[in-house]
């Protein structure tokens, strides 16, 4: 199984051991085939002791046998050639500029970037390590301000140190800040918020220094290094972690991901933060504060099918959640809160409702 | 008159009746059809055609009424042949002489001497009226016939269907040598594509399927009155003593009985009997078809299509006719797909002539739009090159209308026309999806080929060896090409 950390050798030891597999098959005459573990939502399950979805045992066999097992195999062998010689020069790349150098490689057939995206994935499933180990890094998305100061580890910029509130507009949270070490932090808690907008209002508002609290906000689904760096401050640090998101079916997944882990990257530990609560913005409170609201599209409709049908959603809470959207067939957005402030300036949301929800969970 | 209801239609009934006239006379005595056809046009808008033949000639003291007298009448005997003596012809000649007032020229030899009359037909008393005769000694030997006629015609505008006629005769007589010269000048020239001259159709008795009860009494009427039922019944194609006796037998009938002292009720049982007793089938001795070999140079030499499907039927019965029909579909090469506009491209021939008109009402355009499923063929006929061919050899053709253009929609021609498209569909399929299976074989090798030359590239890079020499991979190629039928998608779930 995948920890989340990095291993530079390890991640260079199997993709000596995967070339070498199917080197040995070409070279005896045999049809290529390699073992990948399945991800999807059938073949994951909660292991209670990790408090996290991992994957079962399903494994789909990928082999040339066919011309499109064939091609899909090419492609993810050109994926593993082209992470063995980045880690050869020291150079990463992103999955968008991993796309844009697979065209040039036009027997490979790839036509948009998730055909290279799936690869990856696969790749890490087949190798047991994360992308970050074999040199492919996501794009940034999320950002991070609060008391919390931080020392990097990654080469070249070792020892240098970052505090999180001497940057007025946050800092962002890519892989060289999720594995940094935290150095100092007076915080008590932490605040996961779904939008840029509401986070920049939060910081004006100084809700950090009222509440005491490290503000992330994610940009919509966390990025694996905002993950990381959520279960971090929560296991290093011992913080406990609040989410808000819009009341619809994908903010309430984004919350559900960082608790529970996604489907998609179940191979690997350690991204998800089992303790952290959502607080808000709940389907139920919707009518509870009475909140301009709009009206669930085909869309919501059908993703809340495939969440109803989803093992992470079994537990009560959700179950009840996902029955008040089905029930109202209403959504809302956080911003729909902004009707109820009493004065310029000062929002309902940050000072009235945030506090409330946390009062709730027992948080202040 | 029929088909020469106006000037366009006229040029092209005048030169095929005329035509049709040559090559029986070329034909039914076995000889190879050389036809030399000119048209000139001559004072005051008119037309003149000549058409000269190397066939068998006539002998003098037929000359006047083979080409003055319209003969009508019947015989019993029934024998295939491109019309009913030279009526066709004679309808020309009339034609001509109304149109214009101008007499017939007609020379024709034997081989021995040469004889030329001009002559007209008297309307009234169905008689020749003879104005000239000459006659010259013929040196060579040569023997034939050449008729010279004037009339009234548009040969502009009956030039493309003029052309689609020979090109069409070239197909159903690829034995026989055509040379047109038209009234502008053009030659159309169509030299013989075989060598191998077909073997003259014989004269049979009708079967008995299919005589209906009209006509068994007027063969009874016109038979000796004494004649037993059974010797009557052995006048019948494929009714020998055994058959009589035993049909008779089973239809309670007495077969010593003089058929003029049969009764109505016992006729009408004999008459019924026709339709349900199990005669041998008709065995078309008396029918030339135009054989597989024959219609498969002729599409070639005028289409060169991709592929042809040819079907001949076993012989086959209507009213006591016999018929043979032969089916063809020729696809793609020379022949292009629909344009959107024109209809479905059909050949059509009976008793070897090409018929042009009204294809639209033709029993075999029937059975192409209405009885077959294409779908079932994979064939699209809005989309697909394709051209469909028939040709019907009969003792008698059921032609619709008096200017032999359509064939009528009898159920036994109807059903036989339809069994043969539905071969030839199937033959064409099976021929499309083996191509298709190739050119998917051969574009699969070649990803295959793709791929794992990749995966070569790759794991050879990964596990910094040196790449594997092609010949390896080829086997595995053939492995995984051989085995797609059977591998089933594995992938699922991951994307």
């Amino acid at each position: 199984m995948v920890q989340s950390d990095t291993n530079p050798r390890h991640a260079q030891r199997a993709l000596l051991r995967l070339g070498e597999t199917i080197y040995r098959m070409l070279q005896e005459a045999r049809l290529p085939e390699v073992d990948i573990p399945s991800r999807s939502t059938d073949n994951i399950i909660f292991d209670d002791k990790l408090q996290q979805y991992v994957l079962g045992t399903k494994e789909i066999r990928r082999s040339a046998l066919n011309v499109r097992g064939a091609r899909s195999l090419a492609q993810l062998l050109w994926v593993a050639y082209v992470s063995k010689e980045l880690m050869h020069k020291d150079q990463v790349t992103t999955l968008r500029d991993l796309f844009y150098t697979s065209l040039n490689e036009r027997q490979l057939e790839i036509k948009e970037q998730q055909d290279t995206d799936l690869q990856v994935e696969d790749l890490e499933a087949v190798l047991g390590v994360p992308r970050e180990s074999f040199n492919i890094i996501p794009h940034d998305r999320g950002t991070a301000f609060g008391s919390l100061t931080l020392e990097y580890n990654v080469r070249g910029f070792e020892g240098k140190r970052v505090d999180l509130l001497s940057h007025p507009d946050g800092v962002s949270v890519g892989p060289g800040l999720a594995h940094a070490s935290f150095v100092k932090s007076d915080a008590r808690m932490v605040l996961v918020i779904e939008k840029h907008a509401i986070f920049i209002q939060m910081i004006r508002e100084k809700i950090h220094e009222k509440l005491g609290t490290i503000l992330i906000e994610t940009g919509g689904q966390a990025s694996r290094a905002a993950r990381i760096l959520i279960r971090r401050l929560n296991k290093e640090l011992g913080l406990p972690v609040y989410i808000i998101t819009d009341a619809d079916p994908w903010g309430m997944h984004i919350a559900l991901v960082i608790i529970s882990g996604s489907a998609k990257s179940a191979h690997i530990r350690n991204l998800n933060t089992p303790g952290a609560k959502w607080v808000g913005f709940w389907a139920t409170d919707i009518e509870k504060y009475k909140v301009p609201s709009l009206q669930l599209t085909q869309v919501d409709y059908k993703r809340i099918e495939e969440l109803k049908h989803d093992p992470r959603y079994s537990d009560p809470f959700f179950k009840k959640q996902i029955h008040a959207f089905l029930k109202t067939g209403k959504k809302a957005e956080l911003e729909a809160f902004s009707s109820k402030n009493k004065a310029i300036g000062v929002t309902y949301l940050a000072n009235v409702y945030l506090e409330k929800k946390l009062k709730e969970v027992g948080a202040i | 008159m029929a088909g020469f209801d106006n000037q366009s239609r006229a040029v092209y009934t005048v030169l095929r009746e005329l035509v049709e006239n040559s090559l029986d006379a070329c034909d039914s005595n076995g000889i190879r059809p050389v036809v030399y056809v000119s048209l000139s046009k001559v004072g005051q808008g008119d037309l003149e055609i000549l058409v000269a033949d190397n066939g068998s000639g006539i002998p003098r003291r037929y000359i006047a009424d083979s080409f003055g007298k319209v003969f009508f009448g019947s015989k019993y005997s029934v024998k295939q042949n491109r019309g009913t003596f030279g009526l066709g012809g004679k309808m020309a000649i009339l034609y001509g002489q109304l149109s214009t007032g101008e007499p017939v020229e007609v020379a024709t030899s034997t081989g021995t001497e040469i004889h030329r009359v001009r002559l007209s037909i008297d309307v009234k008393l169905n008689q020749p009226v003879v104005h000239e005769r000459k006659s010259s000694s013929n040196s060579s030997g040569l023997h034939g016939t050449t008729v010279r006629l004037r009339f009234k015609g548009d040969y502009v505008s009956a030039r493309s269907r003029i052309v689609k006629y020979l090109r069409m005769t070239r197909i159903a007589l690829p034995y026989s040598i055509i040379v047109f010269r038209d009234s502008e000048g053009l030659v159309f020239m169509a030299p013989s594509l075989t060598d191998e001259l077909p073997k003259p159709p014989k004269e049979s008795p009708p079967h008995p399927y299919g005589v209906d009860l009209v006509k068994l009494q007027e063969m009874i009427g016109t038979s000796k009155r004494t004649m037993p039922l059974y010797k009557f019944l052995r006048k019948f194609s494929r009714v020998g003593d055994v058959t009589a006796m035993n049909f008779t037998q089973v239809m309670g009938l007495d077969a010593n009985k003089p058929i003029s002292k049969m009764s109505d009720e016992e006729i009408r049982r004999i008459s019924d009997g026709f339709k349900t007793y199990r005669f041998l089938p008709p065995d078309g001795t008396s029918l030339s078809p135009l054989g597989i070999e024959t219609i498969r140079t002729g599409l070639k030499a005028e289409y060169s299509p991709e592929y042809i499907a040819i079907d001949q039927r076993p012989p086959s019965a209507y009213e006591g006719y016999s018929f043979i029909v032969e089916t063809a579909i020729a696809y793609g090469g020379g022949i292009l797909p629909p344009n959107g506009v024109e209809e479905v491209k059909l050949l059509r021939f009976a008793n070897k002539i090409p018929l042009i008109y009204d294809a639209s009402n033709d029993v075999s355009m029937h059975v192409i739009l209405e009885d077959m499923d294409w779908k079932n063929y994979k064939l699209n006929l809005k989309t697909d090159p394709l051209l469909f061919f028939v040709h019907i050899a009969a003792t008698k053709v059921p032609f619709k209308t008096a200017g032999k253009e359509y064939v009528a929609d009898r159920e036994e021609i109807r059903r036989e026309i339809r069994l043969g498209f539905r071969e030839c569909a199937r033959v064409l399929r099976n021929y499309l999806s083996k191509k298709i299976n190739q050119i998917y074989r051969s574009q699969r090798n070649e990803k295959m080929t793709q791929y794992l030359t990749l995966l070569s590239k790759y794991s050879s890079g990964l596990a910094g060896k040196p790449e594997i020499p092609h010949e390896r991979l080829r086997t595995l190629i053939q492995l995984g090409v051989s085995w797609e039928g059977y591998a089933g998608e594995e992938e699922n779930g991951s994307k």
